[in-house]
């Protein structure tokens, strides 16, 4: 679970953040802490994709929001993932 | 060590740090700064380095070195070739020059046009069976010259010489050999015959491969940089080169014959001569040309009824004006040691052909001065003509002799020999209508580029 753009899209699902508030999030709920370099490099590819915007601010701060492409992208990839666990863990109990 | 992360994201492309700088330095200033983030932001510029600047051109050199391996492999794929090699020695003559010319005169009557075509078209060799199909057999000759060669080797005080043929099928590689080895004389010594299977001229094939590649990379960059702009000048280029392709079909079509004759200069000795040198070559042709190709001389041919040459031409230009045209189309080069090709071309393959067979009688005629034209033949390779008056009468008798020669007539003086008389040709020699098309994409596309430039800043 470090794949930088799943992270991000995962941390805008409650609403807009900038960049520092998305790192000490992730930081939070994943544990992993993404360096500057990492972060910016999935924000830029997320962008390109549409998958996240730019929230309109005058600070230096810039916030971002998914877009409805990138909610439905969150959603195809934790409903993926939740097959996966559910598998992973019937198959444990099993074993 | 903020200082440090913040030189570090000046390496960012301009173009990434106009969109996203200013937000990225205030992540810097608000994060507790570490040592790993010093490389995770080289590694990001980095890679947006790659993204932003030189993923066009990565797509481009991985095709290219795709085009390069596809290329390599391709040659293992092709039918394997085989190189059948003798090497010979002569009996040492006194005079190495004239061995050597004497190798060379026999390689010359082995090699004529009409001795491979023979040699092709046997069949117990039945050589080159699918070419024969597609091409002429003028352009089959000419592809089995190609494959056969002779080099001089000296080792030691020893001259050897080294034939070889490069054929797919080995048998028939070691037998055209075998049967060019027992044209070269009685006096040669066979020292050793090997026939080897050529290795795949991978490198060829590659570089063709990576040409491919490479042109195949820069189109797909271009397309997805300027896909627009691409498609029009590709669409301009196809127009012209299909328009300026079709306009070729209303030029007149070409055929060229040719004829080689061999040269050898008067000795007055009672053996073959020395063939001539390139410079001698070129002296005599300066002063036979002279005679041969004068004004008058070219006149006569033009007017001949058989002939009757650039008529539409004679219609609204004088005699002296169209005999210009017919030295235009006249080539005599020398080719190799003591050889001389003449060629022709015409729209009419068959005059194209009458006059080059002409124009090499006026040739060997000039040649014998003051003997009647009745007494000059004009025969195919291996009939040699005597000239010094020491050999006049000689020369009448060397018509009726039996063949092979009694040694006496061995004794001739050769001064020109037909190897290769004027071809029939099969297909035009021009328009080259490949050559046209492929000319007419290129300006096609430098114009259609110029006037589309307003598309690329798009």
């Amino acid at each position: 679970m470090s794949d930088p753009t799943l992270l991000i899209l995962a941390s805008l699902a409650d609403g807009e953040k900038h960049g520092y508030a998305m790192m000490e999030d992730i930081e939070r709920f994943a544990e992993v802490r993404l360096g500057p370099g990492t972060l910016y490099g999935a924000i830029t590819r997320l962008e390109e994709r549409g998958l996240i915007r730019r929230v309109a601010s005058g600070e230096r701060r810039q916030p971002y929001a998914l877009t409805a492409g990138g909610r439905t992208a969150l959603e195809e990839q934790t409903a993926g993932l939740e097959r996966v666990l559910k598998t992973a863990v019937r198959r444990l109990r099993q074993a | 060590m903020k200082r440090w992360l913040r030189l570090a994201a000046l390496l960012y492309p301009r173009a990434w740090r106009e969109r996203y700088g200013e937000e990225l330095g205030a992540l810097l200033e608000d994060a507790d700064p570490r040592w790993s983030d010093l490389f995770d932001i080289l590694r990001g510029a980095s890679v947006m380095q790659i993204r932003t600047l030189w993923s066009f051109w990565k797509i481009a050199v991985a095709v290219a070195i795709a085009g390069l391996i596809v290329g390599y492999g391709w040659s293992w794929v092709m039918p394997k070739q085989y190189q059948s090699a003798v090497l010979l020695r002569f009996q040492e003559e006194s005079d190495t020059l004239f061995a050597v010319d004497e190798v060379t005169r026999k390689w010359q009557d082995a090699t004529t046009r009409r001795s491979l075509s023979q040699m092709i078209q046997r069949p117990q060799l039945d050589l080159y069976h699918d070419l024969r199909r597609r091409m002429p057999m003028e352009d089959v000759i000419e592809h089995m010259r190609h494959e056969l060669s002779i080099d001089v080797t000296q080792t030691g005080s020893a001259r050897q010489f080294r034939i070889a043929f490069i054929y797919p099928d080995a048998g028939k590689a070691k037998a055209v050999v075998d049967e060019l080895t027992s044209k070269m004389g009685p006096n040669s010594q066979r020292i050793q015959v090997v026939t080897t299977a050529r290795p795949p001229q991978g490198w060829a094939f590659a570089s063709w491969g990576l040409g491919v590649g490479l042109a195949a990379g820069v189109l797909t960059v271009l397309l997805r940089w300027r896909a627009r702009w691409t498609l029009k000048i590709i669409g301009f280029g196809m127009a012209v080169s299909a328009t300026i392709g079709g306009l070729s079909f209303l030029l007149p079509t070409w055929y060229t014959s040719t004829a080689v004759v061999r040269l050898a200069p008067l000795s007055g000795s009672d053996r073959p001569t020395r063939l001539m040198s390139d410079s001698e070559m070129r002296a005599w042709l300066r002063k036979e040309q002279v005679d041969v190709l004068d004004d008058a001389r070219l006149a006569e041919l033009i007017q001949r009824p058989a002939l009757d040459l650039y008529r539409s031409e004679r219609k609204h230009r004088t005699l002296g004006e169209v005999v210009p045209l017919l030295r235009r189309d006249l080539r005599i080069e020398p080719i190799s040691p003591g050889a001389l090709r003449i060629s022709f071309r015409y729209p009419d393959r068959f005059k194209a052909q009458m006059t080059a067979m002409a124009i090499v009688t006026n040739l060997i005629q000039s040649t014998y001065g003051g003997l009647p034209p009745a007494s000059v033949p004009v025969q195919a390779s291996n009939t040699y003509l005597c000239v010094d008056k020491q050999a006049l009468e000689f020369f009448k008798c060397i018509q009726s002799l039996p063949q092979p020669l009694p040694a006496g007539a061995r004794q001739r003086t050769e001064y020109v020999a037909l190897l290769d008389a004027a071809s029939l040709p099969e297909s035009p020699t021009a328009p080259n209508r490949w050559t046209i098309a492929i000319a007419g994409m290129a300006a096609g596309l430098l114009v259609g580029a110029y006037r589309n430039r307003s598309l690329i800043s798009a």
